[in-house]
Order: C-alpha cells, then structure tokens, then sequence
C-alpha cells in the first residue's frame, strides 16, 4: 500500500481547514443533500463529503458509511488532494498497486471503486473531496465525473459562506459586547438613580447611584418585589399606578421628594419609562430619578429675586408718578408768576430786575419742559402699544393743532401730503409726529421760513413717513449720535431744549416695532424716515 | 349768553389768584368767586338760585374731596340748570382722567393749567 503522501503545500492547506471551523460540527441539510445527489448519479451505495485533516480523514456528510472518520494514510482521499485539479478515478483498487493492499479495500467497507472529486478553496487549496464509493469495480461516466466536478465545486462554495457568516456572527458579537459596555458605562456613570422593573413589579436591574442614594446593596433589591421594598400603601398609592400606566406604553414623569437615608429630604424628579422590546411591546418599565434639590434651590432664589425686584419697580414707578405730579405744580407756579412779574410795567426801572427775571422765566420752563419729556420716557418704558388703525392724516392736522403758536411765531409752514393709515397707538404716534415737526420748525435757518413736509411712500408693506425740512441741516460725524438721550448739538442759547425728544421719538417708533432713521446735509437741511408696520386690515 | 359769574374750585392758593387775574385780563368785569374745598363749593351750591349765567373751573387733585368726588355729588343740584357750566381745569393730562372726566354728564369739557387769557376769551365768546 502506498501511503497517501503530504502535499508540499500542507502547512498552508491545514491552516486553512482550520479557519472553516468545519471539523467535528454536526451534520448539515445542505451538506446531506449534496452526497445524497452524488451517491445518485454516480449509482454508487457510498458517498462521502471528506476533510483531510492532520492524521486522519473526518466525513461532513456520508451515505452509505456509519464510521464518521477514518486514518488518512490509508485514505483514497489523501491522494485525491495531492492533484486539485483532477479527479482522482480508481476503477478496480484491486488492480491498482497503490491500493491492492489497502485494509479498507481488503476489509472494512471494501473499496473497489472510488471517485472522488477534490474541493478546492479560491487560493487553490484542497480541503478534502466529495467521493463516491462501490464495493465492485465500475468505470465512471463523463457525465458522473463532471457532475461529482460542480458537487465538490458547491460544497467550495457553501463553505466559503460558512466561513463569512460565522465570521460575521463574530464580529456582531463583539460589537454587541461593545455597546454593552458602552451601555453599562452610561448607567453607571452621572448621578442619576436608574432601576429596570418588570412587569411583575419586580427589580431587576439597579444601578450604582441608585444603591449609593438607598444605601442598599444589589442583593437586597435585584429579584425583589417593590411592594416588598416600599411598603403596601405607598406602593398602592403612589408606584403602582405609575408603572401600569408605563407598561401600557405612557411615559410618566412628576415631581416630589424623597427623604433618603443620611442625605434627608431631597427635591426629586421621577419618571417612569416605557421598556420596549425588539417587536415594540412593553417588557418594563425604566425608573429613573433625578436630583433637583439644587436647581429647586436656584430656583427658588431666581424667584425671590425676581418678586424682589418686582416689587422694587412697582415702588420706583409710584414714586416717580408721585413726584412727577407734585412736582408739577410748583413748577407751573414759578412759570405762570414768572411770567405775570415779566410783564409788570416799572420792572424795567429796577436795574436788572427784567434780565434776572428772564433767567427765572427761562429755567422755570426748562424744568417743565424737562419733567414732561422725562415723564414721556418713563411711560415709554413699561408701555405695550394698544394698536388700532391710525389715520396719519387725522393725526398730523392735531399735530398742526398742536403747534399752531410754534407755527405763528416762526412763520412756518406744515405742508401735509397724502399719508396712509398705520397700526399703533394714537397717543404716541402723535407724541412723536409732534416732536419732530417741532424740531424741525425749531431748527430753522435765519431768515429762512421754515417749511415742514410730512409724506408717505410704501415700501414692502410697510410705511416709511418723512419728515424733512429746509433748516439747519445736522453735521454727518453727529448724525449717528442724533437719537440719544440728552442729546444736545447746540447751546442753549442757540437753540433751546431737553435732548429728549429725538430718544422718545426712537422710543416710540421701535415700541410700534419700526425703524427711525435721518439723512441731513448742513445747511440744506434734514429728513427723519420712520417706518412703521402698515394697519392689519 | 355771556357769563356773568366765575367760580374757581381749587385748593391751591397760588393757582387760583392767577386764574383770576387770567380772567380779568380776557376783559371780565363781573363777579369771580373762589372755593378752596369741595365741600365749600357744594354748600354754597345748595343755598344758591343757580340762575345766573356761570362757568365754574373745576380742579382734580385735592384734599378730602377730589374733582371727580364732587362733580357727582354736585350732579343733581346742577344737571337740569342750563345756566350752568361745569368744567375741569387740572394740571392732569391723563388720558384715565379724561376718560373719566367724559364718563361723567355734568362735566362739559377739560382744561389743562394754566388758564390763559386766549382759552378765557373764546369760552365767553362761545358762551355768548
């Protein structure tokens, strides 16, 4: 007998038998199948699937034969291995010197015909062989030889895929492990109390922030009931209508407080949350409870702060209305006084009795004209614009009304073009309307008239309303500056006023959510463009 | 109809003497009267035949008795007496004031203060 020599190529070939992870498993359908066809079209009793392994030679799948392996040397098989590409034909083993003397031709299952195809991987190497086998001598038709070539060729493949899945179930496996580790992590970490109930209201997981704040240790929860743990009544009361409605897929959240051990009562958010399994159903329910002591604490004193300073503004504002209106009085005294003494005949012989009494008439209505534009800021500060529609031809006539003195004494004109109706507060939008046609008028050029034009054009929708003039003009680096509070860009004795009417203009136009804005050129002239959001109709 | 009398109902000192010489200088001559309180205001109302053609100043802010107070407590005496005039005269230009002014049927119209001379003048021109 000859014994069925090494292949050079061994050390590689078993390395790669190895890799299936093939050897010793159980039976397969597909496997089964496949010696079944080959025991069939090759009419022979025996059939064999067959890894050529170290020493020996183990059966995937075998028809015919009970034993599942056998030795290598005396195997057909390994010689089989020993030519990938061929397939290796014995017509009568007693003829042929290699296996006359063979035990398994002269006893055991009495080979005297064996074919068998090897199954070869992609790089060539060849595991093993499908085979067939009959107990007489026999020829092997082409056909038989080319079908037993696909069979071995498919068994190639099935293994190959054998291979890719089991790695592939691996590598899911590790990464499961992985993302439960990561999942453990995120338990175990922060200071939030996580516990898993089933739907039994029994612990099954806790975690260690939950067992730091109980102070309890896993076996005293995990497996036990919640009744058990918290007592019948409040289980009753408070936990077990919170869990069934978890379980019936709400998620459930409210405050209270806990008293723990050693720590006292703490401010505490819980919630309970619905567990759901890969098809959707509800296996537990997730209860997760969240320290708030602090952040109750902050908020109880962002709330005090708040009533406190609340209460201080209320305060601030009565005072101010107060003030503001026992302030007025005496100031009107002073005025209207003032005003009568400038005009007594025989002041003029009281040697600088009318100059000093013209500082008195000056700083008398400064301070009016002060406490009323002051008192227009304030209300403006606190104020929600009650809109309506406003009709801006209405409103510049009282405007006009209005300035009807200012108008004489500085024989100016009001010239009104066609304006729109706007959506805002009446009161304010006349405030300041009038503030800028005052300005304006005020403004004026020596020796110029001054002439006002207030006109309207669309833009989007919005209104831009215009108001310019043919006065002094403001100097283009002071233009930013125009609009701020106390604003002043002359002297006194230039041109009288607060510094407040432009800043209660803005006020007014950014309460009304418009813009305000002024284009000028020094000695030509100025134009303030309010734009203003156009009447909900 | 001219008005023959002023009467000035204001607990301030100061303003009621220059609403005085205000009314003077629109070039009335007849009779000025002035009550410090409410309460002085309505009594004399109660003994007076009202017959007499006569705008009454009217101030909002004062002790005891304010404007609005007054006004109501006047109401019946003076409704149905055409010869009379109720006005307020305030330094108050609140629009709550105004409203409240309006709401009231005997109150014919607000002032604000000072009275002036050109204000005085058109009420009796208005009157006449």
């Amino acid at each position: 007998m000859k014994k069925a020599p090494i292949p050079s190529n061994e050390t590689l070939r078993q390395a790669r038998l190895d890799r299936l992870g093939l050897l010793d498993t159980l039976p397969q359908p597909a496997f089964d199948h496949i010696t079944e066809l080959a025991s069939q079209i090759c009419s022979t009793p025996i059939a064999l699937i067959t890894l050529v392994d170290h020493d020996r030679q183990w059966f995937k799948s075998r028809v015919g034969l009970a034993e599942e392996q056998a030795g290598r040397e005396e195997s057909f098989c390994g010689h089989a291995i020993l030519d990938p590409k061929q397939v290796l034909v014995v017509e009568d083993a007693l003829q042929d010197a290699r296996f006359s003397d063979n035990p398994m031709v002269l006893g055991g299952p009495k080979i005297r015909f064996y074919a068998g195809a090897p199954i070869v991987t992609e790089d060539g190497y060849a595991l093993g062989t499908v085979c067939v086998i009959d107990q007489r001598a026999r020829v092997l038709e082409p056909a038989q030889r080319a079908a037993l070539c696909s069979l071995a060729s498919l068994v190639a493949t099935l293994l190959e895929h054998e291979r890719l899945q089991r790695e592939e179930a691996k590598r899911n496996s590790a990464e499961e492990r992985r993302r439960s580790q990561i999942f453990q992590v995120l338990l175990q970490a922060g200071s939030e109390l996580k516990s898993f109930v089933d739907s039994d209201y029994v612990y099954q997981f806790v975690n260690p922030a939950y067992l730091r704040y109980w102070q309890r240790r896993p076996e005293d929860i995990v497996g036990r009931r919640v009744v058990d743990l918290a007592g019948e009544a409040v289980f009753q009361e408070m936990i077990k209508p919170r869990i069934d409605r978890a379980l019936a897929g709400e998620a459930v959240q409210y405050e209270t407080a806990f008293s723990f051990p050693g720590l006292g009562v703490r401010q505490v958010d819980v919630s309970y949350l619905p567990a759901r399994g890969d098809a959707g159903e509800v296996m537990g329910v997730v209860v997760r409870v969240q320290d708030i002591e602090r952040r109750k604490q902050r908020e109880d004193d962002l709330r005090q702060a708040l009533a406190s300073l609340q209460h201080k503004t209320l305060e601030q504002e009565r005072f101010i209305h107060i003030i503001s209106h026992d302030l007025r009085e005496p100031i009107n005294t002073i005025n209207n006084f003032a005003g009568l003494l400038a005009g007594e005949p025989g002041l003029a012989d009281l040697p600088g009795a009318s100059r000093y009494l013209d500082f008195v008439v000056q700083g008398g209505r400064r301070m009016a004209s002060l406490l009323n534009d002051l008192l227009n800021l304030i209300q403006l500060d606190r104020s929600v614009v009650a809109r309506q529609p406003v009709d801006l031809n209405l409103l510049a006539g009282q405007v006009r009304d209005d300035l009807a003195m200012a108008l004489q004494q500085s024989n100016g004109q009001l010239l009104i073009g066609d304006l729109p109706t706007v959506s805002g507060d009446p009161s304010l939008l006349r405030i300041a309307l009038q503030n800028l046609v005052s300005n304006a008028l005020k403004f004026s050029r020596p020796g110029m008239p001054p002439v006002v034009t207030v006109s309207a054009q669309a833009i989007g929708n919005a209104w831009c309303i215009e108001v310019s003039d043919n006065g002094i003009g403001i100097p283009a680096d002071q233009l930013a500056g125009v609009f701020d509070m106390f604003k002043r860009l002359h002297s006194r004795k230039q041109y009288d006023g607060t510094g407040l009417g432009l800043s209660i203009c803005q006020r007014i136009i950014e309460l009304h959510q418009g813009r305000i804005s002024v284009s000028s050129e020094l000695g030509v002239g100025s134009c303030f463009a309010l734009v203003l959001p156009q009447s909900a109709s | 109809m001219t008005y023959q009398r002023f009467i000035l109902i204001d607990d301030n000192e100061a303003d009621n003497v220059y609403h005085e010489i205000m009314i003077r200088r629109a070039g009335f001559g007849g009779e000025i009267l002035v009550f410090e309180s409410g309460i002085d205001a309505l009594a004399f109302f109660v003994q007076d035949p009202l017959d007499v053609s006569t705008c009454i100043f009217l101030d909002i802010n004062m002790p005891m008795m304010d404007g609005f107070e007054m006004a109501e407590q006047a109401t019946p005496l003076l409704i149905d007496k055409p010869s009379v005039m109720l006005l307020m005269l305030t330094s108050s230009g609140s629009p709550a004031d105004r409203e409240r002014a309006s709401a009231l049927p005997i109150i014919k119209g607000y002032v604000t203060k000072p009275l002036d001379v050109v204000t005085v003048q058109k009420l009796m021109s208005a009157g006449a």
